[in-house]
């Protein structure tokens, strides 16, 4: 076998070494996204829950998105997020300043914004494509 | 729990005259567009709060002032009371300091009608939604700071 096709033939294996160590590597990121998820799901409850309760009759950010409980979630980081996608879909509600936060993402398109069903939707296409939520 | 009670729970103002819930729960609309006679649109300055609307030309600030220029591109101009007049429309522009927090519009009736938030309209007394005895003015919508006025037509009476 000359060097060459050698040279070919490792550079096949190392790419398929690679695409399986990526995969690998991305399955056990999902598994511990998903285990670090469960164990926030029940603080996250609780802090959504006080923060719809006591900031639901306030009508801007400048009010709702600086109560502690909104602060404490967006402190929270990435882990949190697949908990917000579950509620942005089951419900909807005003989690977008706690998204631009944690992912530093803008999805939505200029033209857009304040279109609520767009706004969710794009949110929530682009939260697929990153694979947070299915 | 009932609308009532819950409201009644937030701004304990309420149980000092009657109200009314006059809508379901909503995330469509807020008080901005309320007040202009619009259910269809949520109004907010603020650039990352991707669910709202704000007009281009409008600083995107919560100062008084920059709200009472988004009512005056409505037609609406600064007045000095609240009471009842006819032909006029009238808004109370609630503050805490400088920043505001609501707006509420006066009904043909003299009465009040309230977006709030992402909750139900109300129809109110006007001073039912500002700090009630015993908290300070930065309770809530804290105080109204402002009135604005413009001619009343058939669709906002």
């Amino acid at each position: 076998m000359s060097i060459l096709w050698t040279g070919r033939i490792i550079a096949r294996t190392d790419d398929r070494v690679a695409n399986a160590l990526r995969s690998l590597e991305g399955a056990v990121d999902r598994a511990a996204l998903a285990r670090r998820t469960e164990s926030l799901r029940s603080e996250f409850d609780e802090l959504a829950g006080r923060w719809q309760e006591e900031t639901g009759g306030y009508s801007f950010a400048a009010q709702y998105a600086t109560h502690p409980a909104y602060r404490r979630i967006i402190g929270m980081g990435y882990p949190v997020l697949p908990l917000i996608f579950e509620q942005l879909e089951d419900r909807g509600g005003r989690w977008y300043v706690a998204l631009h936060a944690i992912t530093n993402a803008s999805p939505v398109p200029q033209a857009d914004r304040g279109k609520t069903d767009k706004v969710r939707a794009a949110w929530l296409a682009w939260a697929r494509d990153q694979q947070i939520i299915t | 729990m009932g609308d009532e009670q819950r409201l009644t729970l937030w701004l304990p103002g309420l149980e000092l005259g009657p109200f009314e819930v006059t809508s379901p729960r909503s995330t469509s609309y807020n008080c901005i567009a309320w007040a202009l006679g619009n259910a269809e649109t949520w109004w907010d300055p603020d650039e990352y709060a991707d669910e709202a609307y704000w007009p281009e030309d409008v600083a995107r600030d919560v100062g008084i002032e920059t709200l009472k220029s988004v009512f005056s591109g409505a037609g609406f101009t600064e007045c000095s009371r609240g009471d009842l007049e006819e032909g006029l429309e009238k808004i109370a522009l609630y503050a805490v300091g400088a920043e505001f927090t609501h707006v509420a519009r006066q009904l043909a009736s003299g009465r009040w009608t309230s977006k709030l938030g992402e909750d139900c309209d109300i129809e109110h007394d006007m001073d039912a939604l500002v700090s009630p005895p015993g908290r300070s003015n930065a309770w809530r919508y804290g105080e109204v700071v402002a009135f604005m006025q413009r001619p009343r037509t058939e669709s906002s009476a």
